[in-house]
């Protein structure tokens, strides 16, 4: 494979980490975070930052980037997750626009608009793939627990599931900090493939993209949400379309999912090993008899 | 009047109003373990208000409510639920996008004690506690007669069955009091039999409280060992069903609705 290929593939898998966030935060959980990418621009900074100046390796870097996020994801999920749904998208749009100026303003430390070059290039493809199953597993895992259940539930109704005993903020705060995490992992990961940084990539609308691909490939099927974000990231880039065709693509994918696959293309279905399993014993039955 | 000796659930000069609406004013009533207290009154009396101040989903203005001996007025809805109390609700709220079984087990989970880090690590202990979560969700569905129906959409049930969804719902947290807030309302004749048969077994097996809040006098008659009478608010009348039946009071609330 050529290293155009495998730089897409990096690529994509970045964004499937950070996507997979918005796929248990707003696909599982209803809350539309327009603040995600911002935190994936502190975890990208931070790390950079951490490396080019500290000379810190990769993990410690990173690391660094994921904590520095958490501490602000945790005081921007106080003040926010209790509001209204329709507030909570226009106060993280918020805090994200403004955590981006921040990078933007701040020219001494971050290089503002101009960006920050010559970070090391720690990111391999291998490196990226390994980083994108763990997500993958901790994302099934957590959808397979009561959290999981529990975040369905407050997404559907959250009256009833605090009167059910579900602790609705706590858990929307865990999911909310999770996210966070994945989207600086994805973002100190970016940092390290591209050696190069700028606040224009961490923008809203990129948190946007996020929750369109989740939605497009299935809310609640993890399995749709990876198809959805592996479909809408990597084929424009495939395809080369010019960056406007894709704006104008998203918003054709957009109408027609709200009306003719409101749960996505894969809506609830999910692929696991149980099913293969069936089938595999379905066949083995069939070849006996 | 009645005396309630060491009450399970006591509700003291309980106030709430809306604006400038009173729904509820200086109510008191209390009732004991495994009993079942009906709440009765004309439309808009306050009953629903009442249960939702005693689950939590609205402040008391004023008056105090004790569950099992400690102060729940001012606690939140999922701290009161996890105390011992549960519910369903007069219009069936189900999470949509759940199975059957899935629903009823969310009230389950926080009966297992594992975090959010260990559910993303899912370590072997988190499998077992779930096996446990989905043991108990299928007792509670076995218990309302839906064993059959674990992986339907619950959404997808017609609405009788969904009634039942609920109910197994607020079963499978083991309550020690359950709220019912008009657990007949939309059934036909056929399934109102059903549910008057399937509150009492629920009651023989576990031997739970019940406030149950209900418009159709057939289940209230059969089932309540004290009935509670509210209008605008305010308690006109309470006693055994047979009293509250010949009750002139009671029979002047209702007058102009449905009362036999």
């Amino acid at each position: 494979m050529s290293s155009y290929y495998m730089f897409i593939a990096s690529f994509t898998a970045i964004t499937a980490i950070g996507a997979l966030g918005t796929f248990v935060l707003t696909g599982l959980t209803g809350l539309f975070s327009l603040g995600q990418a911002a935190f994936m621009g502190v975890g990208a900074y931070v790390a950079a930052l951490a490396a080019v100046h500290l000379h810190w390796g990769f993990a410690a870097s990173t690391l660094a980037g994921v904590a520095v996020a958490l501490l602000l994801a945790y005081p921007i999920g106080y003040a926010t997750l209790k509001l209204r749904q329709d507030y909570f998208a226009l106060a993280t749009f918020g805090f994200g626009e403004a955590i981006r100026a921040f990078m933007n303003e701040s020219v001494q430390v971050t290089g503002g608009a101009m960006g920050m070059s010559g970070v090391p290039k720690f990111t391999t493809p291998g490196l990226t793939l390994a980083f994108l199953v763990l997500a993958v597993w901790l994302v099934r895992n957590l959808k397979a627990s009561k959290f999981g259940r529990d975040c369905l539930a407050i997404r559907s109704d959250p009256t009833a599931a605090g009167a059910l005993g579900v602790d609705t903020f706590g858990c929307r705060m865990r999911v909310f900090l999770f996210a966070a995490a994945l989207a600086a992992l994805a973002g100190a990961l970016m940092a390290f493939l591209t050696t190069y940084v700028e606040p224009a990539m961490f923008g809203w609308m990129r948190s946007a993209e996020w929750i369109i691909m989740v939605f497009f490939g299935g809310r609640y099927s993890l399995t749709g949400s990876l198809l959805g974000i592996g479909l809408l990231s990597a084929l424009p880039e495939v395809l080369r379309f010019a960056s406007e065709l894709r704006s104008g693509l998203y918003c054709i994918i957009i109408l027609l999912i709200i009306n003719f696959k409101p749960a996505g293309l894969l809506g609830r279905w999910e692929l696991s090993w149980d099913l293969v399993r069936q089938r595999k014993a379905a066949e083995g039955g069939r070849a006996g008899a | 009047m009645r005396e309630v000796r060491a009450p399970l659930l006591e509700v003291k000069n309980l106030s709430k109003r809306f604006g400038g609406v009173v729904a509820v004013s200086d109510f008191s009533f209390a009732l004991g373990e495994s009993e079942l207290v009906g709440i009765i009154g004309p439309n808009g009396a306050g009953k629903t208000t009442v249960l939702n101040l005693v689950s939590g989903l609205y402040r008391a203005d004023s008056g105090q409510i004790l569950f099992a001996g400690s102060d729940i007025t001012s606690l939140q809805p999922w701290r009161i639920a996890r105390l011992g109390v549960s519910r369903t609700f007069q219009n069936i709220r189900l999470f949509e996008g759940l199975t059957v079984l899935e629903n009823v087990k969310v009230p389950r989970g926080w009966h297992s004690r594992y975090g959010f880090l260990r559910a993303l690590g899912r370590d072997p202990w988190v499998g077992r506690e779930e096996r446990e979560i989905q043991a108990q969700a299928q007792k509670a569905l076995d218990l309302v007669g839906l064993a059959g129906y674990s992986d339907a959409l619950a959404s997808s049930l017609p609405y009788g069955l969904q009634r039942r969804v609920e109910l197994a719902r607020a079963l499978a947290s083991s309550p020690r009091l359950l709220l019912l807030d008009e657990p007949a309302a939309g059934l036909n004749p056929q399934e109102v039999r059903e549910l008057i048969e399937l509150i009492g077994v629920i009651r023989r097996e576990l031997g739970l409280a019940i406030i149950l809040i209900e418009h159709r006098m057939e289940v209230i008659m059969e089932l309540c060992d004290w009935i509670y009478v509210l209008d605008f608010g305010r308690l006109i009348a309470q006693g055994t069903p047979s009293q509250v039946r010949e009750d002139p009071v009671v029979i002047k609330a209702y007058l102009g609705e449905e009362f036999e």
